[in-house]
Formats: C-alpha cells, structure tokens, sequence
C-alpha cells in the first residue's frame, strides 16, 4: 500500500499529464486541501517515488525569467500506476458496505 | 464622482493595471481609497502624496524585488536547489498577487526553510536507515 502523500501526489500528477513539475502539483494538492501545500513534503515525497520508480523526471528547458533555471518534469510510470491502482482498489473495498453519514464528494462535483 | 475627482481617477485606473502584478490587490485598494478619500475632503496635498507613491509603485522604487533564494541555494544540492527556487519562485509571484509582497515573501521564507529541513531530515532519515521503521510500506 501507498502512503496517502504518495497517493495523492501520483493522482496530481496523472491529473496533470505528462511532463508535470513540482509546482503544479502543490498547485494542484493546495486546491484540493483548500490550503497552501508544503513544498518541503512535495519534493521529499517526489523523490521518493522516483527511487521507487514510480515516477521518472528529466530536465526542462531553462527559465530565463527565473535565472536560467531548469524544472524537473515527472511522469508517473507503469509501476507507478499499478501500485497506485492498487493502493486505490484496497482503499475502496475498505469502504464498501460502510454506511457512512456524509460521505465526502469531490470538490465542483455538482449533482 | 465630482469633476474635480476624475482626472485623478483615471490616473489611479492607469497605475493600477500596471501595478497590479507586481502589488497585492488589497494594498492596491488601500491606495485608491486613500486617494479619493483625500480628493473628497478637498486635500489636494494628501491626494498629490498618494498619487506620487503610485507614481513611484509603478516606476519600481517602492516594489521590493522577487527574493533570489539565497537560504536554498547555499544548503541544498545544487541540483536539488535549481529545480527548488524554479518552483517556488514561480509560485511567488500567485503568492504576491493573492497576499500582497510583504506576505508573499514572508511565504517564501517558510517555503524555502520548510523545503531545506525536509530535504536534510529525509537525507538523515535514510542515512540511519530509520526510514524502513518508519514508513513500513
């Protein structure tokens, strides 16, 4: 099983698509919490998955406004997206059968 | 709105979609108020200040500039470090926009510290190979 971290910084990056770097997915865990993300965790959680590969990065073309500086861009790979689909599948047959009062919807998932 | 107030506020609606990347909406707000209250109270003097610190916003002598990174650069690898400040530093100018500068860079400060002590408490963590215990999965 996944840690929730991981978990949730491979389903950023799989909603971002290919390519995605580590300010997209703060941007993207931010939104979902509703609050500023650490960075600290998301770059320590980063490569972490990439010493497990589950993701893979390269090197992006330097940023001049930036100083010149070059963004790490990741990709979840195949490994990455079975333990996370397993991850996942143990998460929800944890919940079956729950009747749980309010049970949480996704943020602007309208009915 | 008096005839004597307009030329003003053309001047505030010119400095403020030049300034407002670069200033937080809210402080750019203060200023407008500032201005017109002065304007309503015929303080002609108060409103000419007001307008001289837009005038100096917009020329960049007030605007402290984006932080260089200086904490980052000098205690992380400089692989690490370069991937790092592109990161925060782009996320430094949403701060500046939703918070104002003087909030964004106290973001920045926290970020930055918060990226360099992850950074050394998972090398420390893996050097004493207390991470397996850690985190089992």
């Amino acid at each position: 099983l996944l840690p929730k971290l991981e978990e949730m910084i491979l389903l950023a990056v799989l909603r971002h698509g290919p390519d995605t770097t580590a300010g997209d997915v703060q941007a993207v865990l931010s939104e979902a919490a509703g609050r500023e993300q650490s960075f600290g965790s998301v770059f320590t959680t980063l490569d972490r998955l990439t010493v497990k590969k589950f993701v893979k990065w390269h090197k992006g073309r330097p940023d001049p406004q930036r100083g010149g500086r070059a963004p790490r861009l990741y990709t979840v790979t195949g490994a990455g997206q079975s333990a996370l689909i397993a991850s996942l599948r143990a998460t929800n047959s944890l919940t079956v059968g729950l009747d749980l009062p309010t049970w949480p919807e996704p943020i602007g998932v309208t009915r | 709105m008096t005839e004597q107030t307009k030329p003003a506020a053309r001047w505030v609606e010119e400095f403020s979609a030049a300034c407002h990347k670069r200033i937080g909406k809210e402080e750019f707000r203060e200023l407008e108020l500032l201005i017109e209250k002065s304007l309503q109270k015929r303080r002609t003097l108060a409103a000419a200040r007001w307008l001289a610190v837009l005038v100096r916003l917009k020329s960049g002598g007030v605007v402290t500039p984006a932080p260089k990174g200086f904490l980052i650069d000098l205690l992380m690898p400089p692989d690490r470090a370069e991937d790092a400040l592109f990161n925060i530093l782009r996320r430094y100018d949403y701060w500046v926009e939703k918070h104002g500068a003087v909030r964004a860079r106290c973001i920045f400060v926290t970020q930055s510290l918060g990226a360099v002590l992850s950074f050394w408490t998972d090398w420390l963590l893996k050097r004493a190979k207390l991470l397996r215990f850690l985190r089992p999965s």
